[in-house]
């Protein structure tokens, strides 16, 4: 694996990230679960399911990113 | 090539808590890495990253919940299975503990060596509580006394 020491990425940044990532997770898996009771069977989520669950989070999942860019409150001030 | 699952067959699955904790202990493993990484010297090594992995994962399962002496003995196990695949408790398994807890004793142990006999331990201890090597006789036998006992006194 190739490694630049040249570049530094703040903790901030590494952090949202995994954050970021674990609530898009999070939320695929609740949505899928809903899809799921919603078509009769409960207890098999299909990956169909998650592709729709995918679709639906990633909207989610933009508001998240934003909510709280602090670029985003200078821009409006 | 590929080959087709029979109609009948479900394609494999896990169970929903499974599921979810899977997600949660990547989340913590990635949040513990990230700790680690803030101690990290620029010019760190692949060896430093591996090392802060290790640490990262060991202190997630302690974080779960897990007693810290099991999650050095599970990942002993792990590194005597690795050695051997399939490995089974037996002579000489027995043998290499013993001349461990020897080292120990002589507190000349490796760290390696203490990882390897926690998971000797562990498979020791598998061993000796799986069903074939409980006691089953004499328990039916204590059953059976204390059952006409009680047949005896009602």
């Amino acid at each position: 694996m190739g490694h630049s020491a040249d570049v530094r990425v703040d903790i901030d940044a590494v952090t949202a990230l995994v954050t970021w990532k674990s609530s898009f997770a999070d939320e695929v898996a609740s949505r899928a679960r809903q899809l799921a009771s919603a078509t009769g069977k409960p207890n098999r989520v299909t990956l169909s399911h998650y592709r729709q669950a995918a679709s639906a989070a990633i909207q989610s999942l933009a508001a998240t990113i934003l909510d709280g860019d602090p670029t985003l409150d200078d821009k409006a001030a | 090539m590929t080959t087709k699952r029979p109609k009948s067959e479900l394609p494999p699955a896990v169970v929903s808590f499974a599921d979810d904790w899977i997600r949660q202990c990547i989340r913590h493993v990635e949040l513990n890495m990230v700790d680690a990484a803030r101690d990290l010297a620029p010019d760190a090594t692949e060896s430093d990253l591996q090392a802060a992995a290790v640490r990262a994962f060991i202190s997630t399962l302690i974080d779960s919940g897990m007693a810290r002496e099991s999650a050095l003995e599970l990942l002993g196990q792990f590194v005597v299975e690795h050695k051997s695949p399939n490995v089974a408790w037996n002579d000489a398994a027995n043998r290499r503990r013993f001349a461990l807890i020897d080292k120990d004793i002589q507190g000349t142990l490796t760290s390696a060596e203490r990882i390897e006999l926690a998971g000797l331990t562990r498979l020791m201890r598998e061993h000796v509580d799986s069903e074939e090597n409980l006691p089953m006789t004499g328990a039916r036998r204590l059953h059976r006394q204390l059952m006409n006992q009680r047949g005896d006194s009602d």
